[in-house]
């Protein structure tokens, strides 16, 4: 058991790695060593080839998670779940404000780490098969969500000190809608790089501190207004009915008698 | 209509063009293709039938990135006029290579859209999900499972909302969310629970096998060794010239392992399909046209790497190269509207019947 | 063939049995019924046959189970589903992909059989449950009657031997109960199929039924045999066995055929002819002399472009009690959800409480009228009953009052700080009835109230109705159950395709006509009897 916990944890540690790699390539680019015609078209294969590795390495991330742990009544609860969080996501908020992340961190968080990336990275892909659409940005998507529930569960337990826990899980989301937001942009910032001296676009070979500042600047200017939003509409729902959706969470874990292995 | 796996090697073939090259001719080739194509499909799905919406959103994005592109990018030598110099970001010499760089980005973007709202509005999500491979069928269940929950959720959202509006609840802030959504989670985890035994009644319980202990350990492994290597492979692809032999070597070596992964994990579960949409010819056809000008476009991508990129900025020319051979060849992509179905065989996943 | 020894069982964490020294044995092809009281064990008992329980639930299993024999114990539900199908209450809640013809192949492709022979069977059972047409529709379109026989379809397909269904009817309207019994008849009849169902509405099913089974909260033992003999014994029965019981009638008749043998029989002294219909029958309950609390004109609606009511007139006055019913689809609820402002007329107009419905808010409404909805569940959220009846009470922006009246009233004290979603159907219901109530209006609306209900539940009910009665509030109430109209209502509305086709005392309706009356009442159709007490006095 303890053997198969720890491989599961490898394989999902490997797995993550991938992604991270997939969304902060930029930052790793090396100075180039050529002319800037070869540079330039060579450049442009990179967002496309880190995409079919985020395709892998999703298929890889939910094969493994799911193998040998799912028994009927985890797979029934996740399902529905699954479909609340994405009608959830269609709700429109102020400022484009979705409610996605809310669920996924209090069911990660008392469901624990496989719960928690399934119903992030799944609710994602049921909303874009009910209409939000398929494209691809989808499997960046689902990385992203996934891992905040996943990442939920790593938070220590504090159901013996009510105020605190919602207060921990109301930074925790506050915090989450900024980080996801500064992910989401990554995968598309450098298929729209401007080959000039802009101050907002990456371009290749500028090394990591440059594409930190840029990207900070390009984050500042493009999305942070947004991400804002998201990181106090997610606040303020944790710190609202955190408590409230936990108590319920627990309550039917108890009925569904959950023997799913943390990772 | 054709198979869930044409379109989707469709799709992938007119992907690959627009995120490999900028150049708006290409593109717009890519993008005319489409267009027809969405317009032929129309008269299968009423999804594909809104045309205003669509092309409110490609001038949406034109008119968002093309003064963006303008105002903020300074070089070029066709200078149309100039913003005075001390103007933050936007000062400077406005020109026409930005000018024609943001359309051709605008360009792009619109046309990846397009190409995945065909592909949205072409392939049923039910029929889609019958062809998740096997490694993916829990995954593919919970996803099933969902979608068949969401119109019955929708209703009772109808209903919790009317019977707590006649108990006087009114919605005046987010906190009066609560007794709309606490009901309605209840209810959904009160089915899960009678959901769960309706699939163990109806031998769901043992479809799913667990590997050997010792199979498991090594799949394991061999998961996480093939996805390290995998992205090591992708970074040195992309980032060194030298060595290009090994790291392509170490990509196919991982790509393999991990086939293999899943090809063990698929084993597990033991189950038949009731359904096997009908490959016709025409799906024949369509696959074989897409693979072939993906091979195309990747055979001159490595060996004539110059005509797919395209940079306005000086030193080049700001006016687009063009290859006629690659702009012939990316006509193919309205096979789909070309090879369209006869009507007697519009019928969704007839099932194959052997006769015993 | 099924045996049960010595079969006892508790569920984890709990102490008390709920099914102590059981022995039975059901013969090969019967229809059996398994009757009795929520919480008597029904649903326990038919979860042994396919061994979820103890394989799902867990708990503590003691004696011995045989199904065709296997032991169900040992076997684990996978193995079981091949000889035992399984069937619950509610259709929507069975369903895992998205079409008919996916649904019926699941339990198929988690067998992992050839595809010629899921071919074969499906196209067997899509027949056998005349659902054909179906085939190729999503499940959640059907109407209640059609999932149910989906449902059951895809438990078929597997070709099991015996067919368990956990209360199969008691979510559905009339109509569809009778689509899902007859299909369950004649897969007994002609497959020789075993059925066990547990069900509420004895009157429907107990006299097709070989053997009935019966299970009792309070500790008694099970009575199981014929259905004459266990009807005997049982306390809560439908109105005609509850009659002839009470004139020792026998053997007891179980249908209206054969009880009217003994009507014949009867002496004048136990039963009078009317000599002719007494003019007080005709009188509405209430004079009209009371105002007027809810007047409809002209009503019209549509729900996108399904005309639902179609020039509604209707005038209720204070202290009347109406039902309203009618088949599904007639606009029954629609009309109901006018009289509280939650839909307004599309055309003519509603006046509530001299409010004129399209005018004020449904604040104002509220505060005379209280809606008592369909489905509990969509009400029930807080942590404990009380925090319940504290909100609505906020909500209407009341001081806080003493709920033990009330609590009292729907005999609830006991259950004030325990959370109301771990409670009963019956329960539930009268939890949601209290979280209305305790906003004291003056017109009460109900909407299906008994549905879900077992006898001892509906026998509360119809208690606390009359009681709201005789304190002289205004009732209107939407139903198909006759019992339950004939033992409280003073008028009855009947709806038909958005039209009233019938408006008049209760007495006279009922006897006027076939499918409308009480079942006492189709016995001696007699306007003076439409229920047991009307006969015994």
């Amino acid at each position: 058991m303890i053997m198969r916990k720890t491989l599961n944890a490898v394989v999902l540690a490997a797995a993550s790695l991938v992604g991270v790699a997939a969304f902060l390539y930029p930052f790793f680019f090396p100075q180039p060593s050529e002319t800037a015609q070869g540079m330039l078209s060579h450049s442009n294969d990179a967002p496309f080839l880190f995409i079919i590795l985020m395709v892998f390495c999703l298929g890889m991330v939910l094969s493994n998670l799911s193998s040998g742990q799912m028994n009927s009544k985890i797979i029934a609860v996740l399902g529905i779940l699954t479909a609340v969080n994405a009608v959830l996501r269609a709700v429109p908020g102020p400022a484009g404000f979705a409610a996605v992340f809310f669920l996924p961190i209090l069911v990660g968080y008392s469901y624990g780490a496989t719960f928690g990336f399934l119903l992030g990275a799944l609710s994602i892909l049921v909303s874009a098969l009910l209409g939000a659409g398929v494209g691809p940005w989808l499997p960046f998507q689902m990385f992203a969500t996934g891992w905040i529930g996943m990442a939920s569960a790593w938070l220590p337990d504090m159901q013996r000190r009510p105020r605190l826990e919602v207060a921990v899980l109301t930074v925790w989301g506050f915090g989450w809608g900024f980080a996801f937001g500064a992910a989401m942009n990554l995968w598309f910032w450098p298929f729209v790089f401007d080959p000039t001296q802009t101050a907002l676009y990456w371009q290749p070979g500028i090394g990591a501190i440059e594409t930190l500042k840029r990207y900070a600047a390009f984050y500042v200017v493009t999305s942070l207004w947004w991400d804002l939003g998201r990181a106090v509409g997610n606040g303020l729902l944790l710190l609202l009915f955190g408590g409230p959706i936990l108590r319920l969470l627990r309550r039917f874990r108890v009925r569904f008698q959950f023997e799913i292995q943390p990772v | 209509m054709f198979h869930p796996i044409a379109w989707l090697l469709w799709l992938g073939a007119a992907v690959l063009p627009v995120m490999l090259s900028q150049n708006p001719l290409y593109v717009g080739i890519v993008c005319l293709a489409a267009g027809i194509v969405y317009m032929v499909i129309g008269r299968y799905s009423p999804l594909a039938q809104s045309w205003s919406g669509f092309l409110k959103l490609g001038l949406t994005i034109i008119a968002l990135t093309v003064p963006f592109n303008a105002l903020s990018v300074h070089a070029g030598r066709l200078v149309i006029f100039t913003l005075p110099r001390t103007w933050p970001l936007v000062g400077g010499p406005i020109t026409g290579e930005a000018v024609i760089f943001g359309a051709s980005k605008a360009l792009s973007l619109f046309t990846l859209l397009l190409l995945f709202a065909v592909f949205n509005c072409a392939v049923d999500q039910a029929r889609l999900l019958r062809w998740t491979p096997a490694f993916l069928f829990e995954a593919g269940l919970v996803t099933s499972i969902a979608l068949t929950f969401v119109p019955q959720m929708l209703r009772s959202m109808q209903e919790i909302y009317e019977a707590q509006a006649i108990r006087g609840h009114r919605f005046r802030g987010i906190r009066d969310l609560l007794p709309l959504f606490v009901p309605l989670l209840t209810s959904g985890l009160e089915r899960a629970m009678q959901l769960a035994e309706s699939m163990e009644t109806r031998g769901f319980g043992g479809s799913l096998q667990s590997l050997s202990p010792r199979r498991e350990v090594l799949v394991r492994i061999a998961a996480a060794v093939a996805l390290l290597g995998l992205v090591g492979g992708f970074f040195t692809v992309t980032y060194f010239r030298e060595g290009q032999t090994l790291s392509w070597t170490l990509l196919v070596l991982s790509v393999t392992a991990l086939t293999l992964v899943f090809r063990i994990q698929s084993q597990r579960v033991r189950r038949t399909r009731y359904r096997h949409g009908v490959w016709h010819r025409q799906d024949t056809v369509l696959a074989a046209i897409s693979v072939g000008l993906a091979v195309i476009i990747l055979l001159i991508r490595s060996w004539a790497r110059v005509t797919l990129s395209y940079y306005p900025y000086p030193p080049f020319s700001p006016w687009p190269p063009f290859n006629p051979v690659l702009g012939v060849a990316l006509t193919v992509l309205v096979a789909p509207a070309m090879l369209a179905f006869p009507q007697s065989q519009m019928t969704n996943d007839q099932i194959q019947v052997s006769n015993d | 063939m099924i045996e049960f020894e010595n079969v006892s069982y508790s569920y984890a964490g709990s102490e008390i049995p709920v099914l102590r020294n059981l022995s039975l044995t059901i013969p090969e092809g019967d229809f059996v019924l398994v009757i009795g009281a929520s919480g008597a064990g029904k649903s326990t008992f038919l979860r042994c046959l396919n061994g979820l329980i103890p394989h799902f639930y867990g708990g503590t299993l003691g004696g011995q189970v045989r199904v065709m024999g296997c032991n169900p114990a040992h076997e684990g539900p996978r193995k079981m589903a091949r000889h035992v199908g399984f069937v619950f209450q509610n259709p929507e809640d069975q369903f895992v992909v998205e079409t008919v013809e996916d649904e019926l192949a699941f339990a198929l492709e988690n067998y992992a059989l050839p595809q010629a022979t899921m071919r074969k069977r499906i196209e067997e059972v899509l027949d056998q449950l005349s659902i054909a047409h179906l085939r190729h529709r999503a499940v959640s379109t059907l109407s209640g009657g059609e999932q149910q026989r989906v449902a059951i379809a895809a438990v078929l397909t597997l070709q099991p031997q015996v067919l368990v269904l956990d209360e199969p009817t008691s979510q559905l309207d009339p109509q569809a109960a009778e689509e899902v019994l007859d299909a369950l008849l004649k897969l007994n009849r002609d497959l020789g199929l075993t059925i066990v169902l547990s069900e509420h509405r004895l009157e429907r099913v107990v006299q097709y039924a070989d053997h009935v089974l019966y299970l009792s909260a309070d500790g008694e033992s099970p009575v199981f045999g014929e259905p004459t003999e266990v009807m005997i014994r049982v306390p809560l029965t439908p109105p005609l066995v509850t009659l002839g019981k009470a004139l020792g009638w026998a053997p007891l008749p179980l249908t209206i055929k054969d009880a009217r043998r003994f009507v014949r029989q009867l002496q004048v002294p136990d039963y009078k002819l009317p000599v002719e219909p007494a003019t007080s029958l005709q009188q509405p309950a209430t004079s009209d002399q009371q105002p007027v609390t809810i007047e409809a004109e002209d009503v019209w609606f549509s729900y996108n472009g399904h005309e639902a009511l179609r020039g509604v007139n209707l005038v209720i006055r204070a202290g009347e009690f109406v039902a309203v019913m009618g088949r599904n689809g007639s606009g029954k609820t629609t009309l109901l959800k006018h009289l509280v402002g939650l839909l307004k007329p599309q055309q003519g107009r509603v006046v509530v409480a001299n409010h004129d419905t399209r005018h004020v808010s449904l604040d104002e409404i509220i505060a005379r009228v209280g809606y008592v909805p369909q489905n509990p569940n969509a009400l029930l959220f807080a942590d404990t009953v009380r925090e319940e009846l504290d909100f609505t009470r906020r909500n209407h922006r009341l001081p806080p009052v003493d709920y033990a009246p009330l609590l009292r009233t729907l005999s609830l004290e006991a259950l004030a700080d325990r959370y109301p979603r771990d409670l009963s159907v019956g329960e539930r219901q009268r939890v949601a009835l209290a979280s209305i109530l305790v906003a004291d209006p003056e017109v009460i609306l109900l909407d299906e109230p008994t549905r879900g209900l077992d006898y001892r539940q509906k026998e509360a009910l119809t208690a606390f109705l009359r009681a709201q009665k005789r304190e002289a509030r205004t009732v209107v109430m939407t139903t198909h159950d006759v019992e339950l109209v004939a033992n409280c209502a003073d008028r009855v509305i009947i709806l038909s395709d958005g039209q009233v086709v019938v408006d008049g005392p209760v007495r006279q309706v009922m006897t006027d006509s076939q499918v409308f009356a009480s079942q006492v009442n189709k016995l001696f159709r007699d306007a003076r009897f439409l229920t047991v007490e009307d006969v015994l006095g």
